[in-house]
């Protein structure tokens, strides 16, 4: 049997219930480790594991022994609430306990391969894991995309600059070369405390993903602040009948259904204007938009043909549908928030756009990133420190396995690029 | 004539392999210009390097000749990282070049299925893919049923100086350039590198008295696990000196002279040996470049100038150089050149280095891609071994990179090919901490001999080392320091043990050695080289147990086979431009397709599952087959 994979095999986010599934050799002592319970095949169990201080969760845990299970390793599959903290925390325990993250499509790989499926069916276990790494490498574009990315560039920049010393010193110790262990700590050093911060903010990094960021904007005075005071159920912004009463953009938390949602108004955009804060205000509003997983552009019939001229995570409204009716054709949320019209068609479409498909895979993407920086930051606990001649060696491979979890992340470097790295920071050569 | 393996060519690649088919037993016959020029080091008079040094021990592990010729000829040796962990340690010599040749030569000639026929070789006899004889110089033509072309440089190759350049394979040599020809009539890829090599000074014209000398180490390593100091010829120093802004001055004055600054060579070169002229326009920040001063051996007058390769004019050459601390007055003996040549895309080969297009023919040494003589050397050995005991209808040998440097160099010029000059470093591999020098022969010996390539001799004796290995470790497995034993752990100063810790055990903390702990136990202290087995094994004993599981899942991909003539389009969503890159590399296992840049892991999914649907297929046909005939 191979390592044990783990991946919630329920939409996220929806539904009261959402199952974790674990297939491979190490499933009996997982359960163990979460449950104290022993494995039995064809049972199913009611028991309690702590996923937090205090914090106990009941789930029901179903076992299936291999070769009589899906994938024909041993399977558990673990019912618990539908909430995604408790889900994600779930998959870490089992992490912690031996399993690792599933590649799309690799239950139903394993099954194949453990010929529980049959030959006619081999077509689709390709089609899917086409289809899910399909959609999985969006996913994964879409978590490096950002901040998140960018720090992962800035860490393994530093983490190179070590290495490319460490390598060094130990393929060219008979060059010219002048490697200095100071330098190497120093480099070291400054890695660590960038790679700690790092681990030490990805949860909030996890959080603000599970979040989801929407973005109300269009021209001044359509009812932006309006729509938005409803959504948020208070007095968030001010509306006034002046054009371009918003300026900093207004932020609220609310809920919809079991999502979280950052709801933000912003200044309306109005080219014409001369007005300098203004301006400023619309700049902001501008890369909110850029930033957000979906934008209500809110228009009425004053404004009607205006666009922000994008394709994607956009939700057209029309406001003021007490006073006009809306252009033909228009293919949108039609509301009222003065009379507080179609609310309920508004918030239902929010949350359709938000947990669409992508939502699960971006999901399990991020917590495979998580898990890389979690161990490369393993590796370097346990990284000698200080490096010297004497432990060089063994620094050299934790630096490298470090090297190649933050480098899956992105974009990993081959050995022979990494080589072009050292000569072009050394002059080597007889 | 006739024979069962032809080698072509006696460099370091062609010696290894026509040694190696003799040893397995087959009739060999190697053909070479000159038989005074076999075994020649055509660049730098030094064997051995880090990563290099790891080739050669696995060499000398299957019986190869390099690593015992490289003790006799070495007249000044080193261990590079002593002052390092065990693991990266690594031997280099300095070989003088006429013993050195001398030894090879005296191997060759003591083989018994060995004959060397001097000549050229000018044509090959290419029939429905499969080569049949070589012809010899006007026409002398011999029968084969395996070819080994080893050539190096020599195929069209282009000898620069300056502005000026002529062909040859190096300095004195012709190059061959009909066989060039008839290599580039069968459609090979062919592409075109360069290398060079630094002027030779004169001994008597350099002003030793300023320069800074450096010894070889004492006790003097050995290359050979079989050899000891004894068989070392007597020791010289080498010295260092340094260029300066003058001679840099001197040398950008110079460029557009150069032949690789003025586009006359198209070939690429190496990036970590670039000439000196590479070095200061690369890096302009550096006011000086090392050079080390090597003798080219006991009996020869000149020098090698490690450090100054070159293909400026010879006017630039001379006043250069004589900027140089302790150079003012050399005298160049022979001026440094680059060499352009052909090389053909190792793609296009198998792991056992046959080639894909043309059955029986096997490729090794530096018309691969490679640089540098244990490079050449190692895929001698594998083609040599390969070519024989295809011969003779055995398995091949075709060793891992998860076990040795010679799996690292093969795989990765099999699978990644090469766009500069190919030079082995110990970063290359995955498993640095098991790939060891002290245990190439623990590696590689047993499967080698299997092959047929170790002697009985070698054999026994390396079998009597891992006895004695397995023995030592069991006695210090039960020899226990407990917490009554004050004596013991105060005289190693080290705190009382919470419970009974074992001698082995205690040899996992870096603070202790092998000999002090051997002093505070009052036991016997066994061979230099099982102590150092048996203490590095314990001081990486985690990192060891870790690539060892690393290792076991690559095994298995390895093992995870993949037929030839595989239809990559048949594979459902697979992208053109992996279909592409794959049908171009055409991977043998699982494990070589995962390393191609740019194949994704759905890629290899897709692939696995394909791989599996096959299988099924055929053993449901036969099975279906086995019922209609009972
Ligand atoms: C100028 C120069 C600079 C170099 N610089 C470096 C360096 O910086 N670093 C480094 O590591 N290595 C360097 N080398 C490379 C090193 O010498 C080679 O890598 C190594 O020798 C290659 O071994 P080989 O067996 O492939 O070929 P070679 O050692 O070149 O041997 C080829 C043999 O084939 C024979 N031969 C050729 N054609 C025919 C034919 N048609 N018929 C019969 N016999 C034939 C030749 O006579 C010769 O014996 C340099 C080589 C040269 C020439
Ligand atoms: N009749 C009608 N009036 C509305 C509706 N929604 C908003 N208004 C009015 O339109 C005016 C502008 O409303 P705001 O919510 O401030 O508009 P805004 O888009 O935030 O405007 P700026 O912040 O200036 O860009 C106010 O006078 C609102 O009372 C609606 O549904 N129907
Ligand atoms: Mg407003």
């Amino acid at each position: 049997m191979e390592q044990a994979i783990v991946a919630c095999s329920t939409p996220q986010g929806r539904g009261a219930i959402s199952v974790v599934r674990i297939s491979g050799k190490e499933v009996k002592s997982i359960i163990y480790g979460l449950f104290s319970l022993k494995f039995d095949h064809g049972t199913s169990k009611v028991a309690e594991t702590s996923l937090s201080e205090g914090f106990n969760e009941k789930c029901l845990i179903s076992c299936f022994e291999g070769p009589a299970s899906y994938t024909g390793e041993d399977v558990a599959e673990i019912s618990c609430h539908g909430n995604p903290l408790i889900v994600r925390a779930l998959i870490q325990k089992c992490i912690k306990l031996g399993a690792k993250n599933a590649n799309p499509g690799e239950f139903t790989q394993r099954a194949f391969l453990n010929n529980k499926i049959d030959l006619a069916q081999s077509e689709a276990v390709i089609d899917l894991i086409n289809a899910s790494s399909g959609a999985a490498m969006v996913a994964a574009s879409k978590s490096v995309s950002g901040n998140f990315g960018k720090n992962v560039d800035k860490i393994l920049e530093k983490l190179r600059k070590v290495r490319i010393l460490v390598e060094s010193s130990i393929d060219f110790s008979d060059q010219d070369t002048n490697i200095d262990f100071m330098q190497i700590n120093s480099l070291f050093n400054d890695f660590r405390c960038l790679l700690g911060d790092f681990d030490a903010r990805i949860e909030e990094g996890i959080r603000i993903m599970s979040e989801h960021r929407v973005v109300v904007a269009g021209p001044p005075n359509v009812g932006k602040s309006s729509i938005m005071n409803i959504l948020s159920g208070e007095e968030a912004s001010i509306v006034t009948e002046i054009k371009g009463t918003t300026r900093d953009p207004i932020y609220k938390k609310i809920q919809i259904k079991d999502l979280q949602v950052d709801i933000y108004d912003t200044a309306g955009i109005n080219e014409e204007t001369r007005d300098e804060i203004e301006k400023l205000g619309i700049d902001k509003s501008r890369s909110l938009i850029e930033g957000a997983d979906l934008i209500l552009e809110v228009v009425d019939s004053e404004n009607k043909d205006f666009s922000l001229k994008k394709d994607e995570n956009i939700l057209k409204v029309f406001n003021k549908s007490d006073i006009s009716d809306p252009p033909k054709g228009f293919s949108g949320v039609v509301v009222s928030a003065l009379e507080k019209r179609n609310i309920g068609a508004l918030e239902e479409k929010i949350y359709e756009l938000l947990s669409g498909d992508g939502t699960n895979a971006l999901f399990s993407a991020r917590e495979r990133h998580r898990n890389l920086v979690k161990k490369a930051f393993l590796e370097i606990d346990s990284c000698p420190d200080p490096i010297d001649m004497k432990n060089v060696d063994i620094a050299a491979e934790h630096l490298k396995l470090a090297d190649i979890f933050l480098g899956d992340i992105k974009s990993p470097m081959s050995a022979d690029d990494f080589l072009g790295e050292i000569f072009s920071t050394f002059c080597i050569g007889k | 004539m006739k024979a069962d393996v032809i080698v072509i060519g006696g460099g370091h690649a062609g010696c290894e392999a026509a040694a190696a088919a003799a040893r397995i037993g087959v009739k060999t016959i190697l053909v070479t210009h000159k038989f005074e020029t076999i075994g020649q080091m055509s660049c730098n008079p030094a064997i051995g390097g880090v990563g290099k040094s790891h080739l050669v021990k696995e060499i000398d592990a299957a019986d190869g000749i390099m690593a015992r010729c490289a003790d006799r000829a070495a007249i000044h040796l080193k261990v590079l990282n002593s002052s390092k962990g065990q693991a990266v340690r690594a031997t280099r010599a300095q070989a003088d070049r006429e013993l050195y040749k001398k030894y090879v030569q005296k191997e060759l000639k003591n083989l018994d299925n060995l004959e060397i026929v001097e000549g050229e070789v000018t044509d090959f006899d290419i029939q429905n893919n499969q080569i049949g004889s070589v012809t010899v110089g006007e026409g002398k033509i011999l029968k084969a049923q395996k070819v080994i072309l080893t050539t190096g440089t020599f195929l069209n190759g282009k000898l620069f100086t300056g502005m000026d350049n002529n062909e040859g394979g190096r300095v004195g040599d012709n190059s061959s350039k009909k066989l060039a020809a008839k290599l580039r009539s069968i459609d090979f890829s062919v592409g075109r590198l360069k290398t060079g090599t630094p002027p030779r000074i004169h001994k008597e014209s350099i002003n030793w008295e300023i320069l800074e000398e450096q010894k070889g180490d004492v006790p003097r390593p050995t290359i050979s696990f079989l050899s000891d100091q004894s068989i070392h010829p007597e020791q010289v120093s080498c010295f260092i000196t340094r260029t300066n802004e003058k001679t840099h001055e001197i040398i950008i004055g110079d460029l557009d002279r150069s032949p690789m600054f003025s586009g006359k060579i198209e070939g690429v070169g190496p990036r970590y040996c670039p000439s000196i002229e590479d070095k200061i326009f690369r890096f302009k920040d550096k006011k000086s470049h090392q050079i080390f001063i090597e003798p080219e051996g006991l009996n020869s007058d000149l020098i090698y100038p490690n450090g100054i390769s070159t293909s400026l004019p010879k006017d630039c050459q001379e006043k250069f150089v004589r900027s140089i601390e302790g150079f003012e007055s050399a005298q160049i003996t022979q001026y440094g050149y680059a060499v352009e040549y052909d090389f053909f895309d190792p793609r296009e080969l198998h792991e056992t280095l046959e080639t894909r297009k043309i059955k029986n023919l096997y490729f090794a040494g530096q018309i691969n891609g490679t640089t540098g003589y244990e490079e050449a050397a190692a895929q001698g050995l594998v083609a040599g071994a390969n070519a024989a005991l295809s011969f003779l209808g055995k398995d091949p040998w075709t060793p891992g990179r998860e076990e040795s440097y010679l799996g690292v160099l093969i795989d990765d010029l099999v699978t990644l090919g090469t766009k500069e000059p190919y030079r082995m470093f110990t970063s290359r591999s995955e498993h640095r901490l098991i790939l060891r020098e002290d245990n190439a022969d623990q590696r590689i010996t047993e499967k080698a001999y299997k092959a047929g390539l170790v002697s009985e001799g070698r054999y026994k004796i390396f079998s009597e080392k891992i006895n004695k290995i397995i023995k030592e470790k069991g006695k210090l497995a039960k020899l226990f320091l407990r917490p009554e034993d004050e004596k013991i752990y105060s005289a190693l100063k080290i705190k009382e043990p919470k419970s009974a810790t074992s001698f082995l055990d205690l040899l996992k903390r870096p603070e202790l050695d092998f000999y002090d702990l051997a002093r505070a136990f009052s036991i016997e202290i066994p061979e230099n080289d099982i102590v150092f087995d048996i203490e590095t094994n314990q001081r990486y004993s985690g990192y060891i147990k870790r690539q060892m599981d690393e290792i076991e899942k690559m095994k298995k991909n390895r093992n995870a086979h993949i037929p030839s003539n595989f239809d990559y389009s048949s594979v459902k969503g697979l992208s053109a431009e992996i279909t592409q890159k794959l049908s171009k590399v055409e991977p043998k296992t699982l494990a070589q397709a995962w390393r191609i840049p740019g194949i994704t892991p759905a890629a290899i999914s897709a692939l696995m599952v394909c791989l599996k649907r096959n299988e099924k297929e055929t053993a449901d046909k036969n099975a279906r087959g086995s019922i209609r005939e009972p």
